[in-house]
Order: C-alpha cells, then sequence, then structure tokens
C-alpha cells in the first residue's frame, strides 16, 4: 500500500479530478475500486475489457470460474439491465457472454455509452454484507453496515453512525444489526473474522474523510467468509 | 450571532413584556396575559386598535422610546413590510431580547419574503440581542404565567403533581400549545414551552444548551422538523443528563427520493435521524400521545422500568390480551417462584381465575385490597419480576365503593415504594367501565377520567391502552 499522502497527490487526484472534469459524479466499478484498494480495503480483482479479444485475453489469466459485469457511467444497477453474469466456467463462455450482454444493455437502455465489461474471478460462498458511507443533510457522512447483496432491501437489516468512525462505533455497527448472529458461525455459517471487519469499516470511514468530494460509496456485496472478507463491487459518488 | 445566554435568561423569565402591533378582536398575546405577573404594556399607533387594548386594562404607548424601564421581552405582532422598522426601533431602544410572531418570511418561498428575512439578519447580526422566530408563538412560562395561548391558562388551573417539570420545544405553535395543554392534564408539570419558527436567530441547539442548564427543568421534549447544525445537536444530547424526548414531524418526506446507491436509499432521513438520536442518548417518539406517555413513565417512575414484568388483568380474555401486546414490545412476562406459587395456593381463586402471570384476579381480588396486598407481597418478594407491575384496572371497584378504589390506590403506591419497583395502570375508557351498562357514554367517560386523576394525585401512571403503555416503557426501559 502507498502512503495516504502520496496516493492524495497521485492516483486519486486523477480519477476524481477526471471525473469532476467530465462532469461526471458517478465513477464506475473500476475506478471505484482502485480508489478504495489503496485504503487497505480488499476488493476483488478487477479488469476492464473493451473488446472480446481483451476480454479472452484478460479471462486466460484469471481463475474461473469468472464474473462479468457491465461498465457504463451512465448505468448505476447493473443487474437491473442484464448487465451482471456470474459462474462464467471456460473461455468459450467469457466470448459468448460478452457479446450477449452488450446487446442485451443496449437493448434495455439504448442511450447509454458502454465503456466495456468487467471480468473478475468469483469469489467463494460466504455472508453478503453491505458498507456504504452517505452524506446526511443536516449530520453530514454517516456510514452504514448491514446485510448486503440483493437482501438488503428486502431484509432492511443495517444500521448507521456518524463519522469519523470510531473503533467502538466499528464493533458497536456490527453488533446492532438483527442478523448479527449469522457472522457468528450460526447454523453451519462460516465465521467471520469480526476484528478484520472492523478494520474495513475504520478504513471506510477514513476514505470518505480523507477525501471530502465524495458523497455517498456503496460497497455491496461485502463477501465474508472464514478466511477473507473482500468487496465485489464498489460504487462511488461524487459531490456537485 | 453568538448567543447571549444572560440576554436569553432574562427574555424566558421576562418581568416586563411589550407587545407591539396586537390587532382586535382576538388581541392574542395581550388577552393570553391575563394572569401575568410582571408588567405589560402595548404599543399600537393604529387608533382602531387602541380602544380595545385600553379596554383590556393594558396601557398602550404610540412608540417603544414611550415606554419606560427596561424591556425584557418585546413581542413583534406587526405585519412583515413593518417588521424592518420595528427592528430597527428595538436596537435603538435596547430591549433586552425580540420574539418575531410575524410570519411570512423564508416559509413563504416568495422573494419578498427572504428579501425581508435578509434584512432583519442584517439588522440584529452585529448585536447580542436574542431573537425567537420570526414566524411563531413564542414563550409560555408557567411560574409567570406568560403564554401565548389563553388556552395555556388551563394549565395553570389543572392540579400539576410537582414531580419533574417538563420543558417543550417546538418548530410548530399548535403542538406548542398542546403538549403544554395535554401533559398538564396527564399530571405532568410543564414549566416551559418555547414556539421557536423560522429558527433565524436563536435555534433548537441554543434552546437545548439552555434549558440543559435550567433549574426548572427536568425533562426537556422537542417537536422538530429539522435541526440547523445537526453535530451540535448530537453533542447537546450526548451532553445532556436530563432526558431528552423528541418528536421527528415529516418522518417520510424523503424516503422517496431517487438515489444512486444503496446506502442512500437505505438512509431515508428518518432512518438515519432516529438512529443518531439514539446513539445520542436522546428517546425518539412518533406523535403528541407517545411524547405525553413517555414524559409520563419519567415523571412518575422514581425506579427503573426492566424486561420482567407481574401483569395483573381482572378477566381471562384480558389475561391473554395484555401478555401479547408486551410480549409484541419484546418484554418478558416469567413465571414466579415455586415459593411465590405455593402461596398463592393458599388463597387465590383458580376457578376462573390464574396466578401464573399473567394474573387473572378479579375473581380473588374483588374489592378485597387484603388479597391484593398479598398478591403484591407475593410480586415484590419474587426475584423473577425485576422490571415492573402493569395492572388492568377496572372502574367497577370505584363505582361500587370509592373507599375501597383509594385502598386498592395506596396499596399500588405503598408496594411502588416498598419494593421500588415501577407500577403502570392501565384504564381504558371503554373495557374499564364495561360493566357499567346502566349508565350512559358520558358519565362512563367522566368515571374513567376522574379514576385517572386519583390514581395520578397518587403518583401513578396511568395509560389508556395496553398498546400505549407497551410502548411507552419499551422507549424507556433498560
Amino acid at each position: 500500500m502507498i502512503s495516504i499522502a502520496e496516493f492524495k497527490e497521485d492516483k486519486l487526484n486523477k480519477i476524481i479530478k477526471d471525473a469532476l472534469k467530465e462532469n461526471r459524479y458517478l465513477l464506475n466499478e473500476v475506478e471505484s475500486k482502485s480508489l478504495i484498494k489503496s485504503f487497505d480495503i480488499p476488493v476483488v480483482n478487477t479488469k476492464l475489457a473493451q473488446n472480446v479479444s481483451q476480454a479472452k485475453s484478460i479471462a486466460s489469466k484469471l481463475s474461473f470460474p469468472l464474473a462479468m459485469k457491465i461498465v457504463s457511467n451512465d448505468i448505476s444497477h447493473k443487474s437491473d439491465v442484464g448487465g451482471v453474469q456470474l459462474d462464467i466456467a471456460n473461455i468459450k463462455e467469457v466470448e459468448s457472454t460478452y457479446k450477449a450482454m452488450i446487446k442485451r444493455v443496449k437493448k434495455v437502455n439504448s442511450k447509454a455509452v458502454i465503456i466495456g465489461i468487467s471480468i473478475q474471478p468469483m469469489v467463494e460462498d460466504g455472508i453478503e454484507l453491505v458498507a456504504g458511507v452517505t452524506t446526511d443533510k443536516q449530520f453530514g457522512p454517516v456510514l452504514m453496515f448491514g446485510l448486503g447483496g440483493v437482501f438488503i432491501e428486502f431484509m432492511k437489516d443495517v444500521s448507521f453512525k456518524l463519522l469519523p468512525l470510531r473503533k467502538i462505533d466499528a464493533k458497536n455497527i456490527i453488533n446492532e444489526i438483527q442478523s448479527k448472529q449469522l457472522l457468528m458461525g450460526a447454523r453451519g455459517l462460516p465465521k467471520v473474522d469480526l476484528d478484520k471487519l472492523q478494520k474495513i469499516l475504520l478504513s471506510l470511514s477514513s476514505f470518505v474523510v480523507m477525501n471530502p468530494e465524495v458523497e455517498e460509496i456503496d460497497l455491496n456485496p461485502i463477501i465474508a467468509n472464514e478466511k477473507k472478507i473482500i468487496a465485489v463491487d464498489a460504487r462511488i459518488v461524487l459531490k456537485k | 450571532m453568538a448567543i447571549n445566554y444572560k440576554k436569553l435568561h432574562k427574555m424566558l423569565n421576562p418581568k416586563t413584556v411589550v407587545v407591539v402591533g396586537e390587532k382586535g378582536p382576538n388581541y392574542q398575546f395581550l388577552k393570553a396575559q391575563s394572569d401575568f405577573t410582571g408588567n405589560l404594556y402595548s404599543v399600537q399607533i393604529d387608533k382602531k386598535e387602541i380602544p380595545g387594548i385600553k379596554k383590556l386594562g393594558i396601557k398602550n404607548y404610540s412608540s417603544l422610546e414611550e415606554v419606560p424601564g427596561a424591556i425584557d421581552l418585546l413581542i413583534i405582532a406587526v405585519p412583515r413590510q413593518v417588521a424592518p422598522f420595528i427592528a430597527v426601533e428595538a436596537i435603538k431602544r435596547k430591549v433586552n431580547g425580540v420574539h418575531f410572531f410575524t410570519a411570512g418570511f423564508e416559509e413563504t418561498k416568495e422573494k419578498i419574503g427572504y428579501e425581508l428575512q435578509d434584512k432583519l439578519v442584517e439588522l440584529f447580526k452585529d448585536t447580542d440581542i436574542p431573537v425567537i422566530g420570526p414566524n411563531c408563538m413564542g414563550i409560555y412560562n408557567k411560574k409567570s404565567s406568560l403564554r401565548f395561548h389563553q388556552a395555556q391558562n388551563i394549565a395553570s388551573a389543572m392540579p400539576a403533581l410537582k414531580k419533574m417539570n417538563l420543558s417543550f420545544l417546538s418548530q410548530s405553535g399548535t403542538h406548542g400549545v398542546n403538549v403544554t395543554v395535554g401533559a398538564q392534564r396527564s399530571g405532568i408539570n410543564v414549566s416551559r414551552s418555547i414556539s421557536f419558527g423560522n429558527a433565524l436567530f436563536v435555534n433548537e441547539c441554543d434552546l437545548l444548551e439552555y434549558l440543559i442548564n435550567d433549574k426548572s427543568t427536568d425533562i426537556i421534549a422537542f417537536y422538530l422538523e429539522g435541526v440547523k447544525d445537526g453535530p451540535r445537536f448530537l453533542q447537546l444530547l450526548n451532553k445532556s443528563k436530563k432526558p431528552v424526548l423528541i418528536w421527528k414531524g415529516g418522518r417520510n418526506n424523503a424516503g422517496a427520493r431517487a438515489v444512486a446507491s444503496h446506502t442512500a436509499s437505505m438512509a431515508s432521513n428518518y432512518t438515519v435521524w432516529s438512529k443518531l438520536i439514539i446513539d445520542a442518548g436522546g428517546i425518539n417518539v412518533n406523535s403528541l400521545d407517545e411524547l405525553i406517555n413517555v414524559a409520563k413513565l419519567i415523571n412518575f417512575q422514581e425506579y427503573e422500568i426492566g424486561n420482567t414484568l407481574a401483569l395483573i388483568t381482572m378477566t381471562g380474555g384480558q389475561s391473554v390480551a395484555i401478555t401479547d401486546t408486551f410480549e409484541d414490545h419484546d418484554f418478558v412476562i416469567p413465571q414466579l417462584s415455586n415459593t411465590s406459587y405455593n402461596e398463592l395456593s393458599q388463597f387465590f381463586n383458580v376457578i376462573g381465575g390464574s396466578y401464573r402471570n399473567p394474573f387473572d384476579a378479579g375473581s380473588t381480588i374483588g374489592n378485597e385490597v387484603v388479597n391484593l396486598n398479598k398478591i403484591l407481597n407475593i410480586i415484590g418478594e419474587d426475584k423473577n419480576i425485576r422490571g415492573a407491575l402493569v395492572i388492568d384496572m377496572n372502574t367497577r371497584t370505584y363505582t361500587d365503593s370509592k373507599q375501597n378504589f383509594y385502598e386498592f390506590l395506596n396499596a399500588l403506591r405503598k408496594f411502588k415504594h416498598t419494593y421500588k419497583m415501577p407500577v403502570v395502570l392501565i384504564i381504558h375508557t371503554l373495557t374499564s367501565t364495561i360493566m357499567m351498562t346502566d349508565q350512559d357514554a358520558t358519565s362512563r367517560e367522566s368515571i374513567a377520567s376522574e379514576v385517572t386523576q386519583l390514581a395520578i394525585a397518587n403518583g401513578l401512571p396511568v395509560f389508556q391502552s395496553f398498546h400505549d403503555a407497551a410502548k411507552a416503557m419499551r422507549l424507556v426501559a433498560k
């Protein structure tokens, strides 16, 4: 990990500045992931392919199965437009998925400018969590943690804390969700490393505190099992 | 503009009040001050209005300059276009504090509203005069009978059970009146109510800070639609050793906005608001009734409410209903110890009754305070019950014999202090008087109200329903 000071000077400024220059406030998955990765938040290694041959070449260096997701600054909810494909088993499927996904997304949203498709290895099974930050009109930046993935909107099992997060807040916010038993290895589920989880939440808090340009950030889902905790998708919204 | 708390204190506890621009036939502020203990003057130049003011026995002057002595509180009730001119006069006259009843500023979203408001800011920003409003009802102070609505004089006429003093801060004048009157009718002494409107100068944080240090305030309650300074508000909540109840208006407005991230869509304003308020030590309530119900518990409960309850009703059906309601609110209704069950079996009438907890005790208690006392002592000694005793009262006892009913209340009050256990009464206007079939609805309601007042006088909080009690208890239970 490079130092935060170096990072501020270098990469971050460039990604955020470029987006703002283009009047673009939604960073895509690849941009968002590269930003948070430098803050010690584990993310799934993700590469951008802009044509079929790039896709095949990237895929050949990764271990199957893979996941492919549409990358477009005009699309914020990828699965709603058929822009997510999981469990891709071989190079042949990479090729067919690439073509089919571009076609499908264009059909649903003909105006969206498609940058390409991101390719990443599938993460082993685990509990799907969410962590994010939103800027509350009255109280300022607030961190959210809870049950993630597709369950977030159905279960609504999340808690909130004011930023900057203190160590005790990181501990409490995990304890405050209704399904915290799921993280403790209940019913044969993987037991999540809660210390590591707390550290990730604290890093997320520092990331937003250090980068006041950020209005919202979503790490959803974060997959957690006995071995690791890793963000599979990330999305950053900048302040207008 | 930093708040001068000395001046704010003087303004909230004024000895001299001047009302500028009151109009008949209502003369709202002048009439509301019929019992004000300090000096009250009027400033009005409209010849049509002056006779009406004089008729009220209030001395009228044609300018602020002519008013004798120091002015602790100036209530400005002129039309909005005139407000800046009166503001200039007030600053020149060195008044201690100003309340703008005048409305028609930013809340109208009109250009002229914003312009006039900017003018007021410009005029007052370099002074240390505390200004409340504009667009609000202002200040109620029970001790000096300073009021902003005539209805608030009911408050002084009501028997106040002086345990704790509630002070209410409100972004709505109506709620300011309703809480003053409603809480007082529930046996809670309301010492202050302040409606602060647009909070252009003195805001909710300044008033909260004042009340945290105020000797005549033990419980603080708010009606808020938003806060001007969120971080400071949370800091003050954290700092307050007094309970702070917060009723947030407009809870669902922002839920529908389109957002790009999951975090933002989950974070409807109220979800974040309620979480941060709880974290800072505040108590969220969702209505006027809930606010008063929680205040009632805090006011009457010297002892901490816990999770394990004893429930007493007079019939089997109610004993099931009360248990369902309290379990729905995550309370535990435990079995009693074997010792307790042994003792109960000696006298408890189990034909048409039950003592397992919940108690179906109508046929055992009847009108006999002796049996009620036996039950209370067993509950008090039982280590399984630590949270509270909730008892569904039947007014039949009262209509049968007032003397017996007094003894019941006396027994409950003694039990509460002997065992340091909170006692909560349910007197449901409909079901508690169900036996009074021969009487009309009005007398049933008046009996329920009489009984409620008696219980309050004994320091026992009364709720209208199991649900009201369970909800309020959940909000304060440890």
